[in-house]
């Protein structure tokens, strides 16, 4: 791959336990806090139970709260965009007049088989909802090209848990063959039953709040939430004033072509992402200020991206944000990627939250303080669940 | 945008496993005849449907790896590895892969079961193998570890339009240089409560119009794969891929009206007999082929590869449409008609104002 | 039914070991190498097929992989927790 023009991205929203909007997120990150309980929005009579970072109702703008006509995923996703759009200084109407793709990554939003109507009918074909139908209501990247009456093209990534990473980084690649004047991209995952138990047989969370990085580490805590990046064409930021909040400068995509749900112990595949995203974006490792991890807090993930970046990224600082956030899956890697944006922004890091104690078989440790920064550049990584890798290369926007 | 060389084909359905039994079908203008039980309250139902056999899977996978691998994961591999055989690089590949697979449903069956199993038993809570095989990556984390090809893996599903997505996506990657070659395909499966959907709503043993939607097209599952490089550098022996577009229709589709045939995806679910003539105008010839591998919404892949073979054949299939209402008011040709060197669009209606088109073109 | 053969039952069927008959499986032999090919998803598989047949809870893997070694230690946990 050779060196790509950087994407400008112009606008950021986000929602998720740790605020209603990227700014609140932030100020929760900065100050260290996160208060996670037991699942609210289904019944679990199992004891022993891990916590999760649900987002409230009242996080919600009131006009999207009180609608009843869309699912709780897509109110999420209508939240974070909304902002987006907003903070690029633009309107709905706007877009309309625009060729405007849409790319999300998700899981809940792409599975048919929603619990309500498994609750109504397991067996019995009598109350159903049709396939099509039910797939209207619960893809969000269809739902919100209906809402917004926009053009497309559309893109609904299901790489599991680097599924925002990616919607990010082929969105990228939509303003750069200029199929696009501008992408609403990112991710959005919601809590669900589903998920839960399913993370919970592959015995992968932890009952605690999750650690990422520490020795006493036992696993992940699930999340949900919206993130989206509003990225737009040199031709578009160049006919108005621009709004510029960062850029994209590369992506890099990988698989492990090991197992399905244990990462490769050699960390080959992730290596391979962060050479492709680096060589994309022409920046040398030495320029990136910090690295956004993936870091779950499950004994393996921790330990082989330790090793990665102790090898490939020596001495730079990182940290994960799940200890803020949960483990949001599809959204994780939109979340973090508009994180590194911002702290680029803000010339700030959060700690490491959860991170306490050092583990002596990890080469390399997250920061445990918020820390200043001084580079431009940020790398923020995802490691899937099937061996998917995703990293993004993000700068501050100086570029443009 | 890049154009992109077709130089494999691997397809399994109803009609059976591999390129030349769907030539076989087309020619015959019918896949045999099967049938499928689905168990309902009111008992059992049996319906017409075009399912497929992945025993063939055998000659590429050990009993051992596939043993854990369910129906839709055999599809995709299946699928997978007859294109890359195909294309002679099952074994080795110049340079980097990437692996992209459409799929409209995703893993179904196993989701319903561990979906099952949460509402249904409240002891279990799930098997961890069932829900690791219902994760929507699942099948194409499978193949990457098979082939182990560590090149950049994408799962794509919106219903409808995840073929086309994947297939613009697999442009962009050959355009950008992010990969040499690209393993893309279609995957559904068929399950029991799909057929519910579809058999049990008249208790006719055809699905009733649910909310206006007649059934125009039998229960179909399968997988259809291509493996695609840049055009120029190699040749392709199913022609090129010319464009990829996506979007809203805007009010009229300005559409294919270049005179070149077009293939019409009609997979039963959207309104396709109403929507296809109010919102499209075509000039050349319209061909439907979903009668031969039935109705999935990753459609549009086994389209391509009809429009693929008729391309390199010189010949327009007889179309094989689900029904007789379709052909009148399209009036599809029912002998093969010679095809001019030249293009062919595969088209196809979203579910939600929106759509996805191939333009394919001899070498 | 003894409690190993149905244990090897329950390994057979559930894992999909498809060509391994029951008396292939030695009560002393490691279930996890190369003679039956399994991995950690047939080791979490086994924890949650024991819990749905002999209501027995392994919570921590790290705890449970003693239990899991052979069909020895398989059947000496279930009766050690059954008899708690």
């Amino acid at each position: 791959m050779t060196p790509r023009l950087p994407v400008a991205v112009t606008g950021m929203g986000c929602i998720c336990h740790a605020g209603a909007t990227l700014n609140t997120s932030m100020q929760t990150l900065y100050r260290g806090v996160r208060n996670p309980g037991p699942p609210a929005v289904f019944k679990c009579p199992l004891e022993d139970l891990s916590p999760v970072f649900e987002v409230p109702q009242t996080f919600l703008p009131v006009d999207i709260r009180r609608r009843n006509d869309i699912p709780w995923l897509f109110k999420l996703v209508l939240a974070a965009a909304s902002e987006a759009i907003r903070h690029a200084g633009r309107t709905i109407r706007d877009l309309r007049d625009l060729r405007v793709g849409v790319c999300l990554g998700t899981n809940v939003g792409t599975a048919m088989n929603n619990e309500t109507y498994y609750r109504n009918c397991p067996e019995s074909g009598e109350s159903f909802v049709s396939p099509r139908e039910r797939f209207l209501q619960s893809n969000p990247t269809a739902a919100l090209v209906r809402e917004w009456h926009l053009s497309g093209p559309t893109l609904t990534v299901v790489t599991a848990c680097s599924a925002g990473t990616d919607a990010i980084g082929l969105a990228a690649g939509w303003i750069r063959e200029g199929i696009c004047d501008l992408v609403i991209a990112g991710g959005a995952d919601a809590m669900y039953q589903v998920t839960y138990h399913g993370f919970r047989s592959l015995m992968i969370m932890d009952t605690d709040p999750c650690r990422p990085f520490d020795r006493r580490r036992k696993g992940m805590n699930l999340g949900e939430g919206a993130a989206v990046m509003v990225l737009e064409s040199p031709e578009l930021t160049g006919i108005r004033p621009p709004r510029v909040q960062g850029s994209i400068l590369g992506y890099g995509a990988s698989a492990d072509a090991y197992h399905l749900t244990s990462p490769d112990p050699t960390g080959a595949g992730l290596e391979l992402a962060i050479d492709d995203a680096l060589r994309e974006s022409g920046v040398s490792f030495q320029e990136v200020a910090f690295i956004n991890a993936h870091g779950t807090g499950t004994d393996d993930n921790d330990r082989i991206e330790s090793q990665v970046l102790a090898r490939r990224l020596p001495g730079i600082p990182f940290f994960s944000t799940k200890g803020y956030t949960g483990h949001t899956l599809g959204a994780a890697g939109a979340m973090e990627a508009v994180f590194s944006m911002a702290c680029l922004k803000n010339r700030k890091i959060p700690a490491c939250l959860g991170y306490e104690e050092p583990d002596p078989m990890l080469p390399s440790r997250p920061v445990r303080e918020n820390r200043s920064i001084r580079g431009r550049i940020a790398l923020s990584e995802s490691l899937a669940f099937g061996g998917n890798n995703a990293v993004l290369i993000i700068g501050d926007g100086a570029d443009q | 945008m890049i154009r992109a060389a077709i130089t494999g084909m691997g397809v399994v359905g109803g009609f059976g496993c591999g390129v030349s039994l769907l030539k076989q079908a087309l020619e015959k203008g019918r896949s045999p005849d099967q049938t499928v039980r689905i168990s309902t309250e009111k008992g059992d139902i049996t319906a017409p449907a075009l399912l497929a056999d992945t025993a063939p899977l055998a000659r590429y996978v050990s009993r051992k790896a596939r043993r854990r691998f369910d129906h839709y994961t055999r599809l995709a591999l299946l699928g997978g590895f007859l294109a890359l055989d195909d294309a002679g690089m099952r074994e080795s590949r110049p340079g980097r892969m990437g692996i992209i697979l459409a799929t409209g449903y995703g893993p179904t069956c196993n989701t319903a079961d561990f979906t099952h199993s949460l509402t249904s038993d409240s002891v279990s809570f799930g098997s961890p193998t069932r829900f690791s095989n219902s994760v929507h990556n699942a099948a194409a984390a499978y193949l990457a570890i098979l082939l182990r090809e560590k090149g950049p893996s994408l799962s794509v599903s919106q219903f409808d339009m995840s073929v086309a997505q994947a297939l613009l996506t697999a442009l962009i990657w050959l355009s950008e240089g992010r990969v040499d070659t690209v393993l893309v395909g279609g995957v559904d499966e068929y399950c029991n409560v799909l057929g519910h959907y579809r058999q049990t709503l008249d208790g006719r043993g055809s699905a009733g119009a649910v909310q206006g939607e007649p059934a125009l097209a039998v229960i179909g599952e399968g997988a259809a794969f291509f493996v695609l490089s840049k055009a120029g550098e190699t040749a392709g022996t199913y022609g090129i891929i010319e464009s990829v577009s996506m979007g809203k229709i805007p009010g009229r589709l300005p559409g294919p009206d270049d005179g070149s045939p077009v293939i019409l995806g009609a997979d039963g679910y959207t309104d396709c007999l109403n929507r296809y003539p109010r919102l499209v105008s075509i000039s050349g010839t319209i061909g439907v082929y979903t009668g031969v591998y039935g109705g999935l919404p990753v459609g549009q892949a086994f389209d391509m590869a009809i429009a693929a073979l008729s391309l390199t054949g010189g010949m327009l299939y007889p179309s094989v449409s689900p029904g007789t209402v379709f052909d009148d008011t399209f009036g599809l040709p029912r002998p093969a008609i010679p095809l001019k060197p030249g293009r062919l669009h595969c088209l196809k209606l979203g579910s939600s104002d929106d759509y996805g088109m191939l333009t394919l073109s001899v070498n | 039914m003894t409690l190993k053969e149905e244990l090897k039952q329950i390994i057979i069927t559930e894992l999909n070991l498809e060509d391994i008959l029951l008396e292939d499986i030695k009560d002393d032999e490691p279930l996890f190498g190369d003679k039956f090919g399994l991995d950690s998803i047939d080791a979490i598989e086994l924890v949650f097929q024991l819990k749905k047949h002999f209501g027995v809870e392994i919570r921590d893997m790290k705890e449970g992989r003693p239990a899991l070694e052979s069909i020895n230690t398989l059947a000496a946990f279930i009766e050690a927790r059954q008899a708690a």
